[in-house]
């Protein structure tokens, strides 16, 4: 199961992040159809939203509500281990506590100055990319073969048939 | 040498630079960009709003105009992007400086085929014509007696811009640069072959894009301006702002345009309408029929031409889809054209048209007769039935799994030249670095040889049936014979987490 989490701080509503995090948001969701996916908007809870609503612009940020590092801890500690985070944040709201270490995270950071808490991505299991690089992070997550070491010999299963031509 | 404008040939900017005025470059609905004496800076100028193409002189829409430039300079801008910016606004004059470097002209210019460009043909037919192409142009001459445009011209203008392949790698490249612009938030605002620009030369393919003046962060208020046929009809209708939304809108339709030389309203709607108008000599009334079926058109009330469901506006003409459209790109122009014409949030983001435009443009090969870039898997050129030209075909794959490709490369192989094989057959799609060249392969005549561009990179080859088919590291240039490629070769690129095992085949025959 994959989650995408939208940060809903206050910071959030910063000129174009807003745009820019349901831009990527529906580009998650378009580039990982085929997957378990679901979306949740991060405040002073951590609530689910529809995928549809990625689309209908509904989605509020109040300035006076504090993105809550301890909600989203509880939040993902209630999943299973085997889930992936994504995280469309700015990063004013993320602490280390955000995070556990049972988990796979995917912070992108949304805003041009992010960010200020860098150092919160020093964990393994967490990977801080900029949008640009998010579809051939998506096309890694989603193609991960078994063995990247080289190998010894040509393995003849990789032949194709017909591979040679009569001229040669 | 500045047009019918009465300005004069030296302007300052800001900074009390001198610029000197050289030729038009290109010219928009909202001003006109003028070639420098300094090669490297380009000048642009605001016309008015009005029909009568004047340039602005009023003060006050001349200061709020200037504002508006000062400002795109805080925009943040992706490092290294190709996109003309201002760099300096003028003094005392709407209008601003730009960098831009040399010997580009615009995707229009490029890749649309111009009536004097046709009648021109027409006027040489006995020796401009080829062979292949003769008897669809004397079936449209017979009707057409040189007036009209003739659709079959416009095969060799697409032979003689480097047919579908560079049309294909232009557009990727542009996406490209949109993906990157909306990665950090931006909307570009006014997307159309006018305000992209290609290199001139066929050896090279940068793309820059020009009239960054609209640019702003998504969701902010601006102008929304758009050109005819480009426009999203949220936009045309004033429902909603510029957005990266429209901003896929308006790719879309300019790469259904490149691609298939027609736009992807222009359908049995508006011909009809065209018919019935020369049918009836009550030209007022059907002058404002036609009107009202263009606004329609703008207003997104007609089908995508190429949408499955709904026939109401299909069309006939244009560049047959399967020569130019892999299934994956129809897919994305379906979502974009026909699903998300009137529903924005359908359409897919730019980020999926890069990769799809680049992966279409590798799948094809130049005829070695006609010159027509081609789909390889069809097995012969469609153009003139000639077999495929002696190619090659490198596929990478994830790690050692070869149940799924990474990638698939296909170029032909001519004597003259080496082959340059882009980044992305064995990095991951980057939308800065995939067309920088990762290797060159060269045809030798007993066999083909290759260079990896980067020193740097661990390469090891395996050929069935030598060193019992081990991997060998490489060191320099690799040459594999006939024999070699006929048994079976391999390459494998060693990078930690990102390691690529390529397979090397050779298509088509020796000449």
């Amino acid at each position: 199961m994959y989650h995408v989490i939208l940060d809903g701080s206050g910071s959030m509503t910063g000129p174009g992040r807003k745009s820019l995090q349901l831009n990527l948001a529906r580009f998650i969701r378009q580039a990982m159809s085929a997957q378990s996916i679901k979306f949740w908007h991060w405040q002073s809870q951590v609530t689910e939203i529809s995928p549809q609503s990625l689309s209908n612009d509904i989605i509020e940020y109040k300035n006076q509500y504090q993105s809550e590092a301890q909600v989203l801890a509880d939040f993902t500690s209630k999943q299973s281990y085997e889930d992936v985070f994504f995280i469309l944040s700015d990063g004013f709201s993320l602490e280390k506590k955000c995070f556990n270490s049972n988990h796979r995270y995917y912070w992108i950071m949304v805003g041009s100055e992010a960010n200020p808490n860098l150092s919160i991505t020093k964990k393994s299991n967490i990977t801080s990319v900029h949008p640009e690089v998010l579809s051939p992070l998506i096309d890694e997550i989603l193609n991960v073969p078994k063995s990247f070491e080289k190998p010894l010999v040509i393995d003849s299963s990789w032949l194709m048939s017909g591979t040679s031509k009569d001229e040669w | 040498m500045t047009s019918n404008f009465n300005i004069p040939n030296n302007l300052l900017d800001e900074h009390f630079q001198k610029h000197i005025l050289d030729c038009e470059l290109s010219r928009g609905g909202q001003g006109v960009v003028f070639k420098t004496k300094d090669p490297h800076l380009l000048i642009k100028l605001c016309l008015g709003e009005g029909s009568d193409q004047k340039l602005v002189t009023d003060s006050t829409q001349t200061s709020t105009l200037l504002d508006k430039f000062m400002r795109i300079g805080f925009l943040p801008m992706p490092s290294n992007l190709p996109i003309a910016m201002p760099v300096a606004n003028l003094r005392d004059k709407a209008g601003y400086v730009m960098r831009f470097i040399t010997d580009m002209e615009e995707f229009t210019d490029q890749f649309i085929q111009g009536r004097k460009a046709q009648k021109d043909i027409i006027k040489e037919s006995d020796k401009a014509i080829p062979d292949w192409l003769r008897p669809f142009f004397e079936d449209e001459h017979q009707i057409k007696k040189g007036t009209g445009f003739y659709h079959s011209l416009e095969y060799i203008h697409l032979a003689n811009s480097g047919g579908t392949r560079r049309r294909l790698l232009a557009l990727s490249q542009c996406a490209s640069i949109l993906s990157r612009l909306h990665a950090t938030g931006l909307v570009y605002v006014d997307l159309s072959p006018g305000n992209v620009f290609i290199s001139q030369s066929h050896e090279f393919e940068h793309v820059w894009l020009i009239d960054a003046d609209n640019m702003r962060l998504d969701g902010m208020k601006g102008d929304n301006y758009y050109t005819p046929e480009y426009g999203a009809p949220e936009v045309v209708k004033g429902q909603s702002a510029s957005s990266q939304l429209s901003d896929c809108h308006a790719f879309s339709v300019m790469c259904f345009k490149l691609l298939t030389n027609t736009l992807p309203y222009n359908g049995i709607a508006i011909v009809e309408d065209v018919n019935d108008d020369w049918a009836n000599d009550d030209s007022v009334s059907q002058e404002s029929d036609k009107l009202t079926l263009d606004q329609k058109k703008e207003r997104g009330e007609l089908a995508y031409v190429d949408d499955p469901k709904d026939e109401s506006n299909r069309s006939n003409s244009g560049m047959p889809r399967e020569l130019v459209f892999t299934p994956e790109l129809k897919k994305l122009l379906l979502k974009t054209l026909g699903e998300g014409k009137l529903a924005p949030f359908k359409r897919p983001s730019i980020y999926h048209f890069p990769k799809v435009l680049a992966q279409s443009a590798d799948k094809q090969v130049a005829c070695s007769n006609c010159q027509m870039t081609f789909f390889v898997e069809k097995g012969k050129c469609p153009y003139c039935d000639i077999k495929v030209p002696l190619s090659i075909k490198l596929t990478s794959f994830y790690g050692t799994d070869i149940s799924k490709p990474f990638w698939e490369f296909n170029h032909e192989l001519v004597n003259s030249k080496s082959c340059k094989v882009p980044n992305r057959l064995i990095d991951a799609f980057s939308y800065s670095h995939n067309n920088d060249e990762a290797l060159l392969v060269s045809k030798e005549t007993d066999g083909i040889t290759l260079k990896f561009s980067n020193d740097n990179l661990s390469v090891y080859s395996a050929v069935v049936g030598v060193e019992q088919g081990g991997f060998i590291r490489l060191h320099g240039s690799l040459h594999l014979s006939h024999k070699m490629l006929q048994k079976g070769t391999f390459l494998f690129v060693e990078n930690e987490h990102k390691s690529k095992l390529i397979r090397i085949e050779i298509l088509g025959e020796i000449m």
